[in-house]
């Protein structure tokens, strides 16, 4: 029953690592993009949800309201203002580029809000929990992490399959050149999908800052975590993001029952040890697809 | 009357010139044939009119506007299509979805997919690929391939269709078949210049024909006089003169 209870923690935890992981995977998939301030760019947006949610007074959910738009225009902005100039076979350019990025945003936040954690206080539900059985029991707040992942990713597939803007993202990740020549307008389309990776890892941000405290400069052990999600899962593949967020969940929680014998850093190991197997065994990740 | 596209002085250079003080006229229904022995920059040529190349010096207008300096997407919307020399299909989509990204972002004019669906199926019905409309892309043969390729630049209602090598690497009734559809397209509007080395195919369907070597033009004027001038016979034919 522990073992059993430690996988279903492991799921919850695996739904805010697949939640992060989504954007990094929207930006690689869509222009070969690898960002390196998104664990930066989380917590940017958990930040600025302290700041939505003391200034309106508004709970922090509700905050998400303000904060997406606001992320999705930064990362509009900063697609076609920045990270355009980038793009190009080599993915060096980029690579510095957001690795400079994310120590800008670690220094303006320390600014900012000084070096002190923080939290985002949702309430009494912070603490509540649905009771399965004895031993296991579900906390609201990694339920609904978990839902907001799920519905996330579901509607990211639906606009990927269904839409018009959704083709046009496939047709530029095949071939930009060709789809230019069908009078796309890529550069203007990264921007799109650059806002919507920023929107989702805003959201992600505020459900870590709702679960537990965090400060300026956590963001790249959240860029660890999406990553490790994203190459288990298979880079690029929507449904291989949620598959690898929930297996490093699961082996997080699985791995926590060896803390007795290794210490905490027991469940992150696994999670390593379970990346290292994958990226040996397979290195296109589980659900990825050959060119990526 | 100013000509539908001008090409004017245009110089492109790889270290080597490819293109060499390159001038184009062609008017609204046109059908433009381009020969040259492989190397002579047609290819080239054709993709500094489409805007995946800039020119090192030159210009390219449309309907006497300066197109020179804007992306080949804004030239798509402005009324340019080419289809590609090897096809480069949008492999994971279907047929359809393929002709629909053309018809939904190619038009100019913001469209959603229910008024762009009437035109991917027009387009498909042009290019003589409607039965295959729900087969994955990827999936299809060389002629289907080449008729997707016309499909999807169709699809984008183009005013002026830049084809290159069509009818390249196809059977002999397979040319036949394609000629007969871009016929059909040239006679419904389009403006046509094709790039091609299986003459006959060119002779059937264009009203001029310009002859380059080296990335000049060699030869320019009406098909079969063109064809049998001793410039290139020497150049493309390999025919010494006496």
């Amino acid at each position: 029953m522990e073992w059993l209870n430690a996988v279903v923690q492991g799921i919850m935890l695996g739904g805010l690592f697949a939640l992060f992981a989504t954007g990094l995977s929207i930006a690689f998939g869509v222009m070969r993009f690898v960002n390196l301030a998104h664990g930066d760019l989380a917590i940017l947006g958990a930040f600025v949800a302290v700041s939505v949610t003391s200034g309106l007074s508004l709970n922090p959910f509700v905050s998400l309201v303000v904060v997406v738009p606001i992320m999705l225009a930064a990362g509009y902005a900063m697609q076609l203002g920045v990270f355009n100039f980038t793009i190009s076979a080599d993915p060096l350019p980029s690579i510095l580029v957001t690795f400079g990025l994310g120590v800008v945003i670690q220094n303006a936040l320390l600014e900012t809000y000084s070096a002190d954690s923080r939290g985002l206080d949702v309430g009494s539900i912070e603490v509540e929990s649905i009771t399965l059985t004895d031993a296991i029991a579900i906390g609201w707040i990694p339920l609904i992490t978990l839902a907001a992942a799920v519905a996330v990713l579901l509607g990211l597939q639906a606009m990927l399959s269904r839409t018009s803007l959704g083709r046009a993202f496939r047709a530029v990740s095949d071939d930009p050149a060709t789809a230019r020549l069908m009078g796309i307008n890529d550069r203007n389309l990264y921007a799109v999908a650059m806002g919507i990776a920023f929107a989702t890892v805003a959201i992600a941000g505020v459900f870590l800052g709702i679960r537990q405290s965090f400060g300026p400069t956590d963001g790249p052990a959240q860029l660890l975590y999406a990553f490790e999600a994203v190459v288990i899962g298979g880079l690029g593949s929507v449904w291989g993001t949620l598959v690898g967020g929930l297996l490093l969940g699961i082996a997080h929680g699985l791995g926590g029952q060896f803390e007795v014998s290794f210490g905490y850093g027991s469940g992150p190991l696994l999670g390593h040890l379970v990346f290292l197997a994958v990226l040996a065994t397979k290195p296109t990740g589980l659900l990825g697809r050959r060119d990526a | 009357m100013t000509p539908l596209l001008e090409v004017v002085n245009v110089d492109k250079s790889f270290g080597v010139k490819v293109v060499d003080a390159m001038s184009l006229q062609v008017n609204e229904r046109d059908a433009l044939g381009i020969v040259g022995p492989n190397g002579a920059g047609k290819t080239t040529l054709l993709n500094l009119i489409a805007g995946d190349l800039s020119c090192d010096r030159g210009s390219i207008l449309i309907e006497g506007e300066d197109i020179t300096r804007t992306s080949s997407d804004w030239r798509c919307r402005r009324g340019l299509a080419r289809t590609a020399q090897i096809p480069r299909p949008f492999e994971g989509m279907t047929v359809f979805e393929n002709v629909l990204v053309g018809a939904v972002f190619g038009a100019g004019v913001p469209m959603n997919e229910a008024q762009a669906t009437p035109v991917a199926v027009e387009a498909l019905e042009r290019a003589n690929l409607l039965a295959a409309a729900n087969t994955r892309a990827g999936a299809l043969p060389l002629l289907g391939r080449k008729r997707m390729e016309l499909a999807r630049a169709l699809a984008t209602r183009p005013k002026i269709l830049l084809l290159d090598e069509i009818a390249g690497g196809l059977t002999e009734a397979e040319v036949l078949e394609l000629v007969e559809t871009i016929k059909a397209i040239g006679a419904s509007g389009v403006t046509i210049v094709w790039i091609e080395h299986i003459v006959h195919a060119l002779l059937a369907v264009v009203d001029r024909i310009m002859a380059m070597s080296f990335g000049t033009k060699i030869a320019e004027g009406d098909p079969a006089e063109v064809m049998a001038s001793p410039e290139v016979q020497e150049v493309y034919l390999g025919v010494e003169p006496e």
